[in-house]
């Protein structure tokens, strides 16, 4: 998906790059670089964003399912199995390829999947109930309202920033639209303009900016801090 | 002054020696440059570009400290407020206050674990309210005290449940604040992107200008 956005912006750059200096080598360049930047950087970060949110999310679900289902069903296995059947087959997988019957040791195997600082707590405290009973989910209030919380904020933030690439992408379109009118609206006088060099550098300076301003909305968007994710 | 600068080097876990060796390399550079360029052109103009973008670079070289500084302030602080929310989840779980630390440790990073580990010693030598205390002086947040005076109330009179539930008041109303304040820094620095495609029109309007204006400017020469 991104690699496809990243292929459509390095086309509009090259048509705009084009339009606006009648030069098809410096065009290419920029259509190229552009392309180069999405194939090599952008589509590896936003991948591993993605994937740490589709991680936690999986991890809320399935500590989430677990505890509700320990405190109904009583037994680890139980819970474990009712807490699969929300995840996916990658997780299934995992757990299936264990050697171990033992249920609590495939919860704690599954920390080298889920590496969230919530998820060790949440083995921390499931040890603690199978070691000296007591009601898991008054146990466990706290750290659901915290994994809650986290849940509630990644929401938010992945919806703001869907806001503002929405607004980024419209205002660049607008701003790289005024360049391509030029042609049109300068007519004679825009042949005198192309041929000058300064003119030539200044479109090629305009879009490094542009492709700057990329870059620098992606490392905003890719910041998210999920605490023990690396 | 000498002292303030090197008290923030320090702080941001810099050498000062370092720092300003770097610094005095940095001047060096400009004043050959300074020295070069006026060798080759004889203007006093370029010197004096030069020797002022020296005074920017090295102005904005020495205000990083502070920006790194308070970076440090804010890092510790969510730092604090998720150390808490660990030790929280722990102390409701028939955990005493010193138990609910040591436990705390393994999810922190070196700074936290060697203040927690200094607090732990601490109250092995001390059972006053002193190292709970110094411990909350760490932070630049003022509730810190508070809720280290209520974990201390946990000490001295036993981790009961209205003792708990006193903690938890205090500690909910600083973790509500920080999730505003989590929202409203993301939204913040997500509002900067909507300024940069302005800044890119500004640019081609800049740069049209002057390439029409060079253009007319040949065509007046030329009649």
């Amino acid at each position: 998906m991104t690699l496809l956005f990243g292929l459509i912006v390095s086309i509009a750059f090259f048509i705009v790059a084009f339009i606006s200096t009648n030069n098809l080598i410096s065009s290419a360049a920029v259509g190229g670089v552009t392309l180069l930047y999405f194939a090599i950087y952008a589509t590896r970060v936003l991948k591993n964003k993605n994937e740490k949110i589709t991680r936690f999310q999986d991890c809320y679900q399935f500590v989430n399912n677990f505890l509700i289902s320990l405190s109904i069903k009583g037994h680890i296995s139980g819970a474990l199995a009712t807490a699969l059947e929300s995840q996916n087959e990658e997780t299934i997988d995992l757990i299936n390829s264990l050697e171990t019957d033992d249920p609590l040791e495939k919860v704690k195997y599954l920390k080298n999947y889920f590496k969230f600082d919530m998820y060790y707590l949440f083995v921390d405290l499931v040890t603690l109930h199978t070691e000296e009973g007591g009601d898991i989910i008054k146990m466990s209030n706290n750290l659901l309202n915290q994994i809650r919380q986290n849940e509630e904020f990644l929401v938010n933030v992945e919806r703001m920033n869907k806001n503002s690439i929405v607004e980024f992408t419209i205002l660049w379109a607008f701003a790289l639209s005024i360049l391509a009118i030029l042609k049109f609206a300068l007519s004679d006088f825009f042949v005198h303009i192309v041929k000058n060099n300064f003119y030539q550098m200044s479109v090629i300076f305009v879009f490094a900016f542009a492709l700057l301003s990329i870059h620098i909305a992606i490392r905003k968007v890719v910041d998210i801090d999920i605490k023990g994710w690396d | 002054m000498k002292n303030r600068l090197r008290q923030k080097i320090e702080y941001c876990g810099l050498d000062y020696k370092s720092e300003i060796k770097k610094l005095i390399f940095i001047n060096l550079l400009f004043s050959v440059l300074t020295a070069i360029v006026y060798l080759l052109t004889r203007e006093h103009n370029y010197c004096i570009y030069l020797i002022l973008f020296d005074l920017i670079v090295d102005y904005l070289f020495l205000s990083n400290y502070g920006a790194k500084a308070k970076a440090i302030d804010e890092e510790r602080e969510n730092e604090f407020v998720t150390a808490i929310s660990y030790f929280e989840i722990f102390i409701e779980n028939r955990n005493n206050v010193y138990q609910s630390f040591n436990k705390v440790i393994q999810y922190t990073s070196e700074w936290m674990k060697e203040a927690i580990s200094s607090l732990l010693v601490d109250i092995d030598k001390d059972k006053s309210v002193q190292p709970f205390v110094n411990f909350a002086k760490k932070f630049k947040i003022k509730i810190a005290t508070n809720i280290m005076l209520s974990i201390y109330s946990m000490v001295d009179q036993g981790e009961s449940f209205e003792q708990i539930k006193q903690f938890q008041l205090i500690f909910n109303e600083l973790l509500k604040s920080k999730q505003l304040e989590n929202v409203e820094k993301k939204k913040r620095s997500l509002s900067i992107l909507a300024s940069l495609p302005l800044v890119g029109a500004a640019l081609i309007t800049i740069l049209l200008t002057i390439g029409v204006i060079s253009i007319i400017g040949d065509l007046v020469n030329v009649i």
